[in-house]
């Protein structure tokens, strides 16, 4: 059986669609069954529409690629209107991800939400590299008091399970877990893309329109690897894992390093039949293994 | 659109840098549309990472043979020109939108450099209605122009090159611009570099030509997911239109240049 839980949220597998790498799961449906999947997580929206960075966003580099989207998106109303009811028809769970530029929006998007019985779940993107906030540009989750009064507006505002996505960009992940575990979030999703600068040698100029882009891809694996076996040493709440994942081994070698639940990202762009594979894959790996629930392997990394 | 494994036929090196490649594709050959495209995964050792996307060039239905035309321009078409017939060629598509034929009107086809690659499926299926076009082919050098003969089979082809070396000394706006003077009926379908193409669009707006060009941008997903390759245009409700799911081809009027 490779089911899993996250908190409340029962998954028939483990394997979700990375946020912005899967729409909101519409073109991927032409290519299979949505209902394949542990659960399907929506592009960033925010509450009003956000016309994103200027091109080029997306540049290739070794096993990866570095993009500067920007959060384009039509708002939440758009969202609601055309997204979900799309997505009901499909016996999977939908995983909503919220970006804003303080805790009040974050708040006002989550209660919302709150009310759309297709919503199984909110992912609160802290990390995106790609949209400044503040006067030192940080990320939202560098900042473990940032990232608590977030999660708290969050959760005063639904009873749905909540995920904190975090971005590997801190020194130690300790603090903001921590801090996440302790506003209330159900679970950490780690890592987000890395911030990157891709350049051409040829006309000396940066290869993005935004200059600075966030890599991802099989080049941040073990960035991603380290970051969530730390955080599942750090709390008791569950570890989403998303960086790197291509195949069912990378996804296998994420539960071992203490995941509940994987998310597949750029390579949809790769393969887009990558989600389903990674959960045959998976459902391979345990009766080939005689692994009963994915608890005799997640964690299990022998030191 | 779907996902494939193709067999290759054949990879012909056709001009220095350019190779005409011919692949089985049946559902292919029978779905595509001129103007659509494919995304190639070019395999390599850690790069290229994302698939490199490609124009349909010709599509068979009888034969379920598709073709793509493509120029060495990084590592992931130098690995491509070194696939070979009995490889398979891991496809997505047919992908993006594709041009309208604008029945009943005079046609003029230009294409400059690679540009000239999904032109030739629109030019077959213009002359497949039994009406006239006028394909106009351009780029720096003779050695340049791939697929002559073949463009010669769907219409009258005119010709220029930046040195001289084959046809007119011009670029293309010249001969274009002088066939539109005299032509008060006709429709323009461009593809090619965009200095070209901003060019076609000024021309096509002076004559009040109904002018269709296919862009290109670097892409991810190619099919309107990853919001990865935008193209600013002249609408109120949206800034960006996607140039893999909204395009490939745009009316010239909507694009801010
Ligand atoms: C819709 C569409 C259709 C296309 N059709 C054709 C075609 O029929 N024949 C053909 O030869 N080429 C076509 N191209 C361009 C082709 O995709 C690029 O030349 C190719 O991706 C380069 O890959 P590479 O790994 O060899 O080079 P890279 O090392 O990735 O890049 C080499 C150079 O090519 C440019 N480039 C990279 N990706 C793209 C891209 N997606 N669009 C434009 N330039 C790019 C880079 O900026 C760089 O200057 C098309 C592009 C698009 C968007
Ligand atoms: C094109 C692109 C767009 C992305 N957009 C978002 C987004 O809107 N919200 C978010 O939380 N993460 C976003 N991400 C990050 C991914 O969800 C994922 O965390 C990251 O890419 C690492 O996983 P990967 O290596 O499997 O791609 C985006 C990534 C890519 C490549």
């Amino acid at each position: 059986m490779v089911k899993t839980k996250i908190a409340s949220l029962e998954l028939k597998n483990p394997v979700m669609s990375a946020s912005g790498t899967f729409g909101y799961g519409k073109e991927f449906a032409e290519f299979f069954d949505l209902g394949q999947l542990g659960a399907v997580v929506c592009k960033t929206i925010t509450l009003k529409q956000r016309f994103g960075n200027k091109p080029p966003r997306i540049t290739d580099t070794p096993y990866g690629m570095v993009n500067s989207i920007g959060l384009e998106n039509n708002g939440v109303e758009y969202f609601i209107k055309t997204a979900l009811p799309f997505l009901k028809n499909y016996d999977t769970k939908v995983v909503v991800s919220i970006a804003g530029n303080n805790a009040a929006e974050y708040g006002e998007l989550a209660k919302i939400l709150d009310t759309e019985d297709t919503v199984s779940a909110i992912e609160i993107n802290l990390s995106c590299p790609n949209v400044a906030h503040g006067q030192n540009k940080c990320l939202f989750s560098q900042c473990h008091i940032s990232s608590q009064d977030i999660v708290a507006q969050v959760r005063k505002n639904t009873k749905k399970p909540i995920f904190a996505k975090l971005s590997a960009q801190v020194s130690d992940i300790t603090p903001v877990a921590k801090a996440c575990e302790a506003a209330g979030a159900d679970a950490l999703t780690l890592i987000n893309t890395l911030p990157a600068l891709a350049v051409d040698l040829k006309t000396r100029k940066p290869m993005l329109g935004n200059v600075f882009g966030g890599l991802s891809g099989g080049a941040i694996k073990p960035v991603a690897l380290k970051f969530v076996w730390e955080a599942y040493n750090a709390v008791k709440i569950p570890i989403i894992a998303s960086g790197g994942i291509m195949n069912a081994t990378d996804a296998l070698e994420f539960i071992l390093c203490g995941a509940s639940a994987v998310q597949i990202g750029s390579a949809n762009f790769v393969n887009p039949l990558a989600c389903p594979e990674i959960v045959k894959g998976i459902e391979t790996c345990f009766e080939e293994n005689k692994i009963k629930d994915i608890n005799e392997l997640r964690g299990k990394l022998k030191l | 659109m779907k996902n494939f494994k193709a067999k290759i036929i054949e990879n012909k090196q056709v001009a220095p840098q350019i190779y005409n490649l011919k692949f089985e594709a049946p559902k292919l050959a029978a779905e595509a549309k001129p103007g659509q495209f494919v995304e190639a995964l070019c395999k390599g050792s850690g790069a290229p990472f994302l698939r490199r996307p490609f124009g349909v060039h010709m599509a068979d239905t009888k034969s379920g043979v598709c073709e793509i035309l493509f120029r060495i321009a990084g590592r992931g078409t130098e690995l491509l020109s070194q696939m070979s017939a009995g490889d398979f060629l891991d496809i997505t598509g047919p992908l993006g939108n594709d041009f309208e034929i604008n029945k009943g009107k005079k046609h003029f086809i230009a294409g400059g450099g690679m540009g000239i690659a999904p032109l030739l499926f629109l030019a077959k299926a213009i002359w497949q209605t039994g009406e006239q076009a006028k394909i106009f082919l351009a780029a720096k050098t003779a050695a340049d122009i791939a697929r002559l003969d073949i463009f010669k089979n769907f219409g009258e082809v005119i010709l220029s090159t930046e040195d001289g070396s084959l046809g007119e000394k011009c670029l293309i706006d010249t001969p274009l611009e002088r066939a539109l003077k005299t032509e008060q009926n006709a429709a323009l379908y461009a593809c090619g570099p965009r200095p070209m193409l901003r060019c076609v669009a000024e021309l096509g707006a002076k004559y009040q030509t109904p002018t269709q060009v296919s862009l290109e941008e670097k892409m991810a997903c190619g099919m309107g997911v990853c919001q990865g390759c935008p193209v600013e245009v002249k609408n109120k409700d949206t800034k960006y239109k996607m140039v893999c799911k909204d395009g490939p081809v745009f009316n010239a009027e909507d694009i801010v240049w």
